[in-house]
């Protein structure tokens, strides 16, 4: 079962395995000293950064026993991840610190969500998906309720447990409505199926969607993104980053693969293509529309940014339903997640830098007058700001580029238009701040800003990624076009 | 040798007189006119140097071997659209080159003495080598888009020298006005390029040579082209602007506003000519323009005071000669009196420079007279100028006058109108001429007596220039062979001779002896109401359509149509917001709601989907 050369494909999760025990080891020993396990959470991410940079010269795709997935897309997505969370726990010590919750306790369930997240993009079978779904989603539930001693913290961390637990139930019904159906829970042996199936599907189809609902809410697309605000209120910042970036890549890699699941051109499977592509456009149109007009309306940083998120969910399904029917347009949904991750990451780091008077969070009016007190951060803030509303020169002109050109290039006009206007509305709830920041005079009850040196660097070195991006977009485009769906 | 090199020089001339500029303006070093118009007068001798060269090269040639081209980079690459920077020298574009090299050296060497008093003569040598470089380009571009980039190049420096002396707001104003003019003009370029491009699926001038259109896209196309060209050479409906261009120093009247800029038209005209041998039409509509322009401002000319504004409609008129040139099909005959206007024009005004010079600014004829033996080296050149414009034999104006006179009647396009228009003309031009003659030279002096005194001779780098024009003008007509000399083209020539003559004689007897101010028509004088009537009509009509699409569109119906956009999303954004309430029994019996809804809509369609599917 296991021969040499398994192991060396598995190699990035024995790592983290063994990392998140010794990071375990050195809470148990004292949990106030985080020092050590700090330098192994980077220690292993480094070590996972390298090992899955290895095998991205694979040519082929290994699949172990059906139930994981060692391919181009599986390496580069495992790659991403853990260099999204590496930046994030380096990043993130000055806020952790800040809050009083700098213990070790963070980087052990870090690297367990990360472990989750790994293994999820990895999975090819419907049950090893539930399992990594678990490992990824109950480290982030008590991450979100790391501040215990705050009240929106608890509410947010129960909400989005007994919601996602709720969902994961969901899943599983799901999950064995489809084995019932195929007779398998490997996507490789029920794509197989749905080829030579000629019968009724029924059965199949509503275990699909109940599937998909699951990791629609993981995603948060509108109707299922009500979590969404509340939890990113409640978490401390540096973890709204991370569900930001790792979480909802992980959440998109398996929604890919779960719309692909079946093989369309089969006779028992076309009417329900158009069907599936109606409820991607129906969902991506209503978390546009919720997304950005609620966006406009928001106060608190965090819940701007929250459905921020929904909108940019939106984008993401509107370059899958171009998928659906072209499967090598699926780069622009990785180009989206990577450009979007890269200014989260940015943001949400520079957000955690900032020292609020009241206990409130981060409201819009903090940011009043910044420009004069703190020009850089202003600059930097500016730029993360323009790259979410998609400004030229920026990451997030191109990535909402390629999406609605692919989505363009399957004949779904009418909804790039519709997904533009709720760009320029978006724009309005992304240019307020930067308005804000800008055009007022300081307040002097506003936020201040500090950040250690090191830390304003690594900030700095992702916004001028920001920009190189959005200038030569190229170089992410081709790597990201590799990335290729093997059912 | 190297094809560009005679673009490079002027570029260099203006770079160096650019740099010394900004140098002085910085530590306060003053350049005298010497030594920065010794260094633009080299650039331009050496370009034209250069150009003999190939003048050289090219008459060992047979006429289909007159062809250099040489491709520089690739100026722009967007898919498809490809435009080459590339320059190409053949007997049309070379001739061009040597007016504008030749005619532009002695200009700039005529300037180092007429600026002599001026405080910054490096940035006025510096734009006159600006102009140079961006005619050259003009003329030896290979596309439209290379023609457009020395159209507008030469546009900026006219402009730019037209207000030289920008503390005079008024001078200031009738730069603007020129480019303002030329812009209207330039619309008609751009459209023609871009149907152009459409039909013919290439810039390269070649190909549009080559190019077959139909009768309709080629009269859109020549139609297009002559309008730009009606606003670069002063023709009616944008001729308006020339007359005020006198407001500049001179030389640049002489250069720009008379030898070469203003005759771009023609070029370009000459360039597309395969293209409006196919719309007869637009030739018609050109002969029109063309000799109208000459006889109206020929008008306009015989009211004028001031010397420069009367060689200013002066050159409008002869514009106007070079277009009914064209528009009857004879481009030769137009390209000809280019040249040959640009002799005795340039000498001209540059010996109306010499009076002005000598008189401390004084422009108005009627405060001259006698001048003839205070300027004797002025008024002998001067008076080869005006044989020349009069046409009289040997002169060159001679040679290319009538030539567009016998074809104005014999080409295929010609017919009686145009020709007795033109005559007509040719009359009006010996009148104004020798009207302004005689009041400068020969009439009794009505100048103060203190002006007299001080008028003097101008200095021999003013005078040579001279000289060598009144020889040019003398010669310049046996440099074109004419194939005229049969017996109809023999007796209009004697008959445009007389009637030059007639037209010389009424003057001169009626000026012979004036000694006080001529009571002009004043409508006549102000241009026939032309320029009131652009003020008024737009100048005032512009603003008040401005203003009443800023009340009713802008004010009622954006803004009111803005509001709504903003209150739509702003409702719409607060009703689905009033979902999120916090409550997580809400938000899960809504998921419950939505995915149940979403289940049903989904298997329904599909069971449909297998019906319809015929399973």
């Amino acid at each position: 079962m296991f021969d040499s050369s398994t192991i060396t494909l598995i190699f990035p999760w024995i790592i983290l395995g063994f990392g998140i025990m010794a990071t375990m080891l050195a809470s148990s020993v004292r949990i106030e000293t985080r020092l050590p396990a700090k330098l192994l959470t980077i220690f292993t991410l480094v070590l996972v950064m390298i090992t899955s940079a290895k095998l991205f010269n694979l040519d082929t795709t290994i699949t172990i026993n059906g139930f994981i997935e060692v391919s181009h897309l599986s390496c580069m997505t495992l790659f991403f991840i853990s260099a999204i969370s590496l930046i994030f726990v380096v990043g993130s010590g000055g806020y952790l610190e800040k809050e009083k919750l700098h213990i070790s306790d963070f980087y052990n369930l870090v690297l367990l969500m990360v472990l989750g997240a790994s293994v999820l993009v990895s999975a090819k079978d419907l049950f090893v998906m539930f399992i990594a779904l678990e490992v990824m989603s109950l480290p982030a539930y008590a991450l979100v309720g790391f501040r215990r001693n705050d009240s929106r913290s608890n509410e947010a961390a129960l909400k989005y447990f007994i919601l996602g637990g709720a969902l994961g139930a969901v899943y599983l019904l799901g999950a064995s409505f489809i084995f019932g159906a195929s007779g398998s829970t490997q996507l490789s042996q029920i794509f197989e199926w749905s080829k030579i199936h000629n019968g009724d599907v029924l059965l199949f189809l509503v275990g699909h969607i109940l599937v998909l609902f699951a990791f629609l809410f993981k995603a948060a697309a509108a109707p299922f993104h009500f979590w969404k605000p509340d939890v990113y209120e409640g978490s401390p910042v540096a973890v709204t980053g991370l569900m930001a970036t790792v979480i909802t890549t992980a959440a998109f890699v398996v929604l890919v693969r779960l719309f692909h699941m079946v093989d369309f051109q089969s006779q028992s499977f076309v009417p329900y293509l158009e069907s599936l592509k109606q409820l991607i456009r129906v969902v991506a149109v209503l978390s546009l529309v919720v997304g950005s007009t609620i966006m406009i309306l928001q106060k608190n940083l965090k819940r701007l940014l929250a459905y921020s998120a929904i909108n940019h969910t939106g984008y993401i399904l509107l370059g899958l339903l171009g998928t659906m029917s072209k499967p090598e347009q699926i780069y622009s949904v990785w180009f989206y997640l990577a450009g979007y991750a890269v200014i989260s990451c940015g943001l949400f780091l520079l957000l955690s830098q900032s020292e609020t008077r009241n206990d409130q969070g981060l409201e819009l009016v903090d940011l009043t007058g910044l420009m004069k007190r703190n020009p850089l951060v202003t600059a930097l803030a500016s730029i993360f700001f323009l790259s979410m509303a998609g400004m030229p020169f920026t990451v997030g002109f191109f990535t909402k580029y390629t999406v609605f050109m692919s989505s363009i290039a399957s004949g779904e006009v009418v909804f790039v238009i519709i997904a533009a206007i709720c760009t320029v509305i978006g724009a309005y709830g992304y240019l307020r701040p930067v308005a804000l920041m800008v055009m007022r005079d300081p307040d002097p009850t506003a936020a201040e800003f500090n950040g250690t040196k090191s830390n304003q660097a690594l900030i700095i070195m992702l916004a001028v990624l920001c920009l190189v991006l959005g200038v030569f977009p190229q170089a992410l485009i081709q790597l990201t076009k590799g990335m290729e769906l093997i059912p | 040798m190297n094809l560009l090199l005679i673009v490079l020089f002027p570029f260099f001339g203006f770079m160096i007189n650019g740099f010394m500029q900004l140098r002085s303006l910085k530590t306060g070093h003053k350049i005298s006119s010497k030594q920065s118009g010794s260094i633009a007068t080299f650039a331009m001798v050496l370009s034209f140097i250069t150009a003999i060269y190939y003048f050289i090269q090219f008459s060992g040639q047979q006429e289909d071997g007159r062809l250099i081209e040489q491709n520089l980079f690739s100026w722009i690459k967007l898919g498809a659209f490809h435009v080459d920077f590339s320059l190409r020298l053949d007997s049309l574009s070379l001739l061009f080159t040597m007016i504008i090299t030749g005619v532009g050296s002695l200009i700039h060497l005529y300037s180092i003495g007429y600026m002599k008093e001026d405080e910054t003569p490096a940035k006025y040598f510096s734009y006159l080598n600006l102009f140079c470089f961006m005619m050259l380009n003009l003329v030896l571009g290979a596309t439209m888009p290379h023609i457009f980039l020395g159209w507008e190049g030469v546009g900026l420096a006219s402009y730019l020298l037209i207000g030289y002396w920008n503390q005079d707001t008024a001078k200031v104003g009738a730069g603007q006005k020129a480019f303002v003019m030329n812009r209207i003009g330039d619309l008609g370029f751009l459209i023609a390029m871009f149907i152009a491009y459409k039909y013919v699926g290439s810039l390269d001038l070649v190909d549009l040579q080559k190019a077959t259109l139909s009768p309709k896209i080629a009269s859109v196309v020549g139609l297009l082209v002559f309008f730009a060209c009606t606003g670069k050479s002063a023709q009616i409906p944008l001729f308006t602007w020339l007359p005020d261009a006198m407001a500049g120093p001179t030389p640049v009247s002489a250069l720009i506003h008379a030898a070469t800029m203003v005759t771009s038209g023609i070029y370009l005209l000459t360039r597309i000519s395969p293209l409006l041998l196919q719309a007869p039409d637009v030739l018609s509509v050109i002969a029109m323009v063309g000799v109208t322009t000459a006889f109206v401002s020929a008008v306009i000319a015989c009211a004028q005071k001031d010397i420069k504004k009367i060689l200013a409609y002066s050159t409008v008129s002869q514009l106007g000669f070079m277009f009914l040139a064209c528009g009857v099909g004879a481009f030769d005959a137009g390209v000809f009196h280019v040249m040959t206007h640009a002799f005795f024009k340039a000498l001209m005004f540059l010996g109306a420079g010499s009076v002005i010079h000598a008189l401390h600014e004084e422009q108005n004829i009627f405060k001259m007279g006698g001048l003839s033996r205070k300027l004797p080296i002025t008024t002998f050149t001067f008076v080869m100028g005006w044989a020349a414009i009069l046409g009289l034999p040997p002169f060159s104006g001679f040679f290319s006058k009538d030539e567009i006179i016998i074809q104005s009647l014999h080409s295929q396009y010609g017919n009686q109108i145009l020709f007795i228009m033109a005559l007509a003309s040719a009359l009006l031009t010996a009148f104004y001429m020798t009207r302004l003659l005689v009041l400068v030279f020969f009439s009794p002096s009505r100048m103060e007596k203190e002006t007299e005194e001080h008028a003097h001779e101008s200095p021999l780098v003013m005078t040579l220039p001279l000289i060598a024009l009144a020889i040019l003008s003398l010669v310049g007509g046996f440099m074109h062979h004419s194939e005229g000399g049969h017996e109809e083209g023999q007796s209009i020539m004697i008959a445009s001779v007389v009637v030059a003559l007639i037209g010389a004689a009424f003057a001169f007897f009626r000026y012979r002896k004036f000694d006080k101010e001529e009571m002009t028509n004043q409508f006549v004088e102000k241009g026939l109401g032309i320029d009131v009537f652009y003020n008024k009509f737009f100048g005032n009509g512009v603003p008040l359509l401005a203003k009443g699409l800023s009340k009713w569109i802008e004010e009622y119906f954006i803004q009111n149509s803005m509001k709504f956009c903003t209150w739509m999303v702003e409702f719409s954004g607060s009703v689905l917001k009033s979902f999120q309430v916090g409550s997580m029994q809400v938000y899960l019996l809504m998921m419950v709601v939505f995915g149940l809804a979403f289940m049903i809509w989904i298997l329904e369609s599909v069971m449909q989907g297998v019906i319809f599917y015929g399973k």
